[in-house]
């Protein structure tokens, strides 16, 4: 009797004392954050992680963390082909950082799963409003499923085909001006004995949205949607541009394209052994580095071959994100606008050489030298061009474009058609279409 | 060992009599029965935390439309995913397929070859030890490692590829890049990592077979293959049937290397039912479907394991 006394006694003690602990602890945590009396640890993780973003993020970082010694920046790069997967998954483990480079396409499926914070009131209160580019902002706003502002847009990007001027130069080619232009270079450029090929084919992960520049350009279709919102993809002149493009692999490529991501596909590039590679302008600073500057040159996604008609696809919004899941939700949007100040986004864009999202930033001297940056806003703001949106928006639509990279490969493999494809592909965005007008009720 | 702790547990005169036991071993006997109880406890709570509660959530997740991309889209569909899953998805039979051909491929393959370099391992020869320490380097290291490896020698710029059009044979060529030669290019790096595995438990259990039963077998005139046939294959059996089990259940689960290596392509050729599982799941985000194909692959592992385990035991009996 006298030992459950005992016990009880010291359990007493012991729950007391927690409490006392817990009591201490929410004490601790009041007041403002990020300050020299409460310093705080915010994650931030890198969609591109490697070599060429590494270095950059943590020179931004370390001049972040010197203007606020408050607030320490944790680092976490992820390889880009892994991203999407990686937020997922954090998503479902309840483990997502504070803050994260979202890329357009991931973020509409992030937001409606409620695991990004809206910023629209944040941003009209910050010294940044105003100073973000429109066009940045309209495709941001353009990429969630209710239209609301998740990711702030550190650059909004095209697709393009980078091309080796030298090889052109000397092999008599005219550059891809058009679309016919694109498939003699890459035929001239092969030469499948020394192992070199006129073009750098992304077959694997990620290959489905380099697909949609690809179809618009080629068959010059203005919209994404016809007037009853059926996708155009089912158009027959996609299948056919989409034949044409896929007929390519293993003749104008290498065999090994069918697997490609996106490192496997620069590199191949890079390494000198394709002449041209589709992608956007992040890849920039890797050609650079490669060949030095004025080797690799960008040229807009080429013209329709019959029309002459440039169809080009608004480019992709891509930026810094703040979590709901987000502990330190202030010190992660102090971070947030500093990726996004004037600075800070000129040396990461011209790091990068990308269209920055700053306005100011793209008044920079560097901006007009820059010859991959002013061939795309050339092209974007050429009022002859047509810009086709794709439905970033449907919480769907990376799901769609994972789920079709395996098709994708059969019809390089010619174990099905283009066809077929694009008609799969057609249905699987036309039910998706079709339960985001049922649940919102419009775009 | 319990009827020792019974034999050694003392009895009260008044209980082993038939009439009321005295207090002090009616305390001791409640002791005795709070005790067994209380030994199994941890094991009962962490058996329920780590393998009842995530069971059980993904026979709850397979009864729903739940996909994490449209979380208002989300309701109970009872049976549903399971309807589809059997005859409205060509892909779950195809990703089936795979995985019978990969499990078995592997294990047979395994088996035989680990088998041989067991045989090969317990002789004596100079060196031994050393040649058993890097034989078994491959199970070592992980299969993301084991395909970094591989992806290098696949590779058609660095690896055999380049070495055979070297030779004078086709340029260009990527053992990862067509269906059929992928597969078979994955069966190798698996294969070379799973090797080690056989051979180790294999070897381990010949070095407990006594000397004497060979000695007795040369002297009956015996020859090499009558011995490994009538003496070594039969101490083996129980080795051979739990480390097949094993593996053909790892190797039904596999998703490191096939992931890395190839991540279910080109075109599906490498596709196994634990690889569509990650598509669904993680890249699709479909978790109620994908939960629904977990379901698939556990049964169909827990009956092949019931009727592997019962063949097992017929045979050991017959041997008997």
């Amino acid at each position: 009797m006298k030992r459950n006394r005992v016990l009880k006694g010291l359990a007493l003690v012991a729950a007391t004392s927690l409490l006392g602990g817990l009591a201490a602890c929410s004490s601790s945590s009041g007041g403002d954050e990020g300050t020299a009396e409460n310093p705080v640890t915010i994650t931030f993780w890198d969609n591109n992680g490697g070599p060429d973003r590494t270095p950059l993020y943590q020179d931004i970082i370390s001049k972040f963390e010197a203007q606020n010694p408050a607030i320490k920046v944790d680092y976490v790069g992820i390889p880009a082909s892994d991203a999407a997967t990686k937020y997922q998954t954090a998503v479902a483990g309840g483990s997502t950082p504070d803050v994260g480079i979202v890329v357009g396409w991931m973020a509409s499926s992030l937001a409606a799963q409620s695991a990004l914070t809206p910023l629209d009131d944040m941003l009209s209160s910050s010294d940044l409003n105003g100073h973000i580019a429109e066009d940045a902002l309209t495709a941001a706003h353009g990429s969630s499923f209710d239209h609301k502002l998740y990711i702030l847009p550190m650059t909004a990007t095209p697709d393009t085909i980078w091309y080796r001027q030298d090889q052109f130069k000397a092999a008599g080619v005219s550059p891809p001006d058009t679309w016919a232009d694109f498939y003699t270079a890459a035929k001239t450029l092969t030469n499948s004995g020394a192992g070199q090929y006129g073009f750098a084919m992304r077959g694997g992960a990620g290959s489905v949205n380099q697909l949609v520049p690809v179809a618009y350009s080629c068959s010059a279709i203005s919209s994404f949607f016809d007037a009853d919102d059926k996708t155009t993809l089912s158009d027959p002149k996609v299948a056919s541009c989409l034949q044409q493009f896929a007929d390519i692999y293993n003749v104008d490529t290498s065999q090994a394209d069918v697997s490609y991501a996106y490192q496997d596909m620069i590199t191949a590039f890079d390494s000198g052994k394709a002449a041209m590679v589709q992608h956007n302008l992040g890849s920039a600073a890797n050609h650079v580095k490669a060949f030095g500057e004025g080797v690799a040159v960008a040229a807009p996604m080429p013209a329709a071959t019959s029309s002459g008609a440039r169809t080009l696809v608004a480019p992709t919004p891509e930026g810094p994100a703040v979590f709901s899941g987000s502990k330190h939700p202030d010190p992660a949007w102090k971070f947030t606008q500093f990726l996004l100040s004037h600075d800070i986004n000129s040396q990461w864009n011209q790091t990068t050489n990308q269209i920055p999202g700053n306005s100011d930033s793209r008044a920079d001297a560097w901006v007009a030298g820059n010859q991959p940056i002013s061939v795309s806003i050339d092209a974007l703001g050429d009022k002859a061009n047509t810009i086709v949106t794709s439905p970033l928006y449907l919480p769907d639509w990376n799901s769609i474009l994972t789920d079709m990279a395996q098709e994708w490969q059969a019809v390089l493999l010619k174990q099905t058609t283009a066809q077929q494809f694009a008609s799969d592909w057609a249905d699987k965005v036309n039910t998706a279409e079709a339960e985001y007008q049922t649940q919102f009720g419009g775009k | 060992m319990t009827s020792t702790i019974l034999a050694k547990t003392p009895v009260a005169p008044a209980a082993a009599a038939g009439g009321s036991p005295p207090r002090q071993a009616r305390k001791r006997r409640g002791r005795w029965f709070r005790g067994p109880y209380g030994l199994i406890t941890p094991a009962i709570v962490l058996i329920t935390v780590f393998i009842a509660v995530p069971v059980g959530t993904v026979v709850y997740f397979s009864l729903f439309q739940y996909n994490l991309s449209k979380p208002w889209a989300t309701k109970f569909i009872g049976l549903d995913n399971f309807h589809t899953m059997l005859f409205d998805d060509p892909q779950f039979w195809s990703s089936l397929g795979i995985t019978s051909v990969w499990v078995v491929a592997e294990v047979v393959l395994q088996l035989v070859l680990g088998l041989a370099l067991a045989l090969l391992l317990n002789r004596v020869f100079r060196g031994r030890a050393l040649v058993r320490a890097l034989m078994f380097a491959p199970w070592a290291i992980s299969g993301v490692l084991a395909t970094q490896i591989w992806l290098l020698i696949y590779n058609p710029t660095t690896g055999i590829a380049d070495v055979l059009s070297q030779l004078g044979a086709q340029s260009g060529f990527a053992p990862l890049a067509a269906g059929g030669s992928a597969f078979w290019a994955a069966v190798i790096a698996e294969l070379w990592r799973g090797l080690p595995f056989f051979a180790i438990m294999l070897l381990a259990d010949m070095q407990s077979i006594p000397k004497d039963v060979y000695e007795a077998a040369d002297v009956d005139g015996a020859s090499a293959f009558k011995q490994f046939r009538y003496v070594t294959l039969p101490y083996l059996r129980e080795a051979i049937i739990i480390t097949t089990l094993l593996r053909a259940v790892w190797e039904f689960n596999n998703v490191d290397l096939l992931y890395t290596l190839t991540g279910g392509g080109p075109a599906g050729a490498t596709t196994t039912l634990p690889l569509y599982i990650v598509n669904e799941a993680v890249g699709a985000r479909n978790f109620g479907y994908g939960s629904a194909l977990t379901i698939a692959g556990f049964v169909i592992l827990l009956v092949f394991s019931m009727i592997y385990l019962y063949f097992g035991r017929a045979s050991r009996k017959e041997s008997k």
